[in-house]
């Protein structure tokens, strides 16, 4: 619905909001190396149930959802989330995509107020596997258990949490391992965290409708969770 | 914020849906989504475990890496030993009740 304030700000202008979900960054992750904090559990990785326990939860249907994608049936778009009608509008925050093998792709059908885009993941150079992610994530340290002296911060820690080793070598981002395919960063070995409190990252906003849908070429078995495809959201 | 729920993939268990029923949530403000139905995913106590083993051994290769490029550390040979048994355990039946040891 228009307001007054878009009739003084037309859409030529003023606003910073991301409608375009090409301009969400891209990332493909490898396996066990997404992690995400949730209440009832450290720091947990994308193939533990404690990962997508939010996703599935009753309380949380306001800003998790998911599907279990066919590991029998391939290239049919399945819909991770169909926001129909919204008061206010919301956020797109993140689109987990499944667990696929390198030579798989994988399209993220992401339509914003009607408007459709596709994006692809292609095989990425120097991937055995893992799963494509678009939004914001947080870097981390590996996922230890501790924070010790030289250490990573600790598990789930984020950012620059994660990088006061006095060995500068060590937990940091290597940017010569970086291969970029169709815009999805592979970094080989690094861990991300999904940050907690995306609302205080850059999101895609919506004004009404949102949908999200993922059809893949095939599938990869790491865990009895491999399958699984979540978006997160908010409704404003 | 309350919502209804009708489920789309069969209407009768709209109060009572099964897992991977899709279903639209309307809320009071106005806003429906549809979306999947999961039964939450709960983690068994095995996994808990296998959890808890994979980031003591993952803390145990952190703690270490600091050896791995000095040479003349005087524990460089034990400690290359000790993290390759680390990066095994998972594959071994000693995973995840009996951690590696040197």
């Amino acid at each position: 619905m228009a307001s007054n304030l878009q009739q003084f700000f037309p859409a030529t202008g003023g606003s910073s909001d991301i409608t375009d979900p090409r301009l969400l960054p891209r990332f493909q992750v490898g396996a066990f190396l997404l992690f995400m904090k949730v209440r009832w559990a450290n720091s947990a990785g994308d193939e533990d149930n404690f990962f997508w326990a939010p996703f599935s939860a009753a309380s949380m249907s306001e800003e998790f959802s998911m599907v279990v994608m066919s590991t029998s049936t391939y290239n049919t778009y399945e819909t991770v989330l169909d926001i129909t009608s919204s008061t206010n509008g919301g956020y797109l925050h993140h689109v987990i995509g499944t667990q696929l093998q390198a030579n798989d792709t994988e399209t993220y059908k992401i339509t914003v107020d009607g408007v459709a885009t596709e994006i692809v993941r292609d095989p990425p150079v120097g991937m055995s596997y893992g799963r494509g992610v678009i939004g914001w994530l947080a870097t981390q340290g590996s996922a230890t258990a501790t924070a010790a002296a030289g250490n990573g911060g600790g598990n789930g820690s984020m950012g620059e949490q994660s990088y006061y080793s006095a060995v500068t070598s060590n937990y940091q981002v290597s940017v010569a391992q970086v291969n970029i395919t169709n815009g999805f960063r592979f970094n080989n070995n690094a861990y991300y965290t999904v940050p907690n409190q995306p609302l205080a990252y850059p999101s895609l906003k919506f004004k009404e409708t949102l949908k999200i849908e993922i059809k893949r070429s095939g599938s990869y078995y790491a865990s009895a969770n491999s399958s699984n495809a979540g978006a997160r959201y908010s409704l404003i | 914020m309350n919502y209804t729920t009708l489920n789309l993939t069969e209407a009768a268990r709209s109060n009572n849906p099964q897992h991977g029923d899709f279903m639209q949530y309307t809320y009071n403000t106005g806003s429906i989504v549809k979306k999947h139905y999961y039964n939450a995913i709960a983690p068994s106590d095995l996994e808990i475990k296998i959890l808890n083993a994979r980031a003591w051994r993952d803390a145990e290769l952190s703690d270490t890496d600091y050896i791995v490029p000095l040479t003349d550390h005087p524990d460089h040979a034990v400690t290359l030993a000790y993290r390759a048994l680390l990066r095994d355990w998972p594959s071994t039946s000693d995973f995840p009740d009996t951690k590696p040891t040197i």
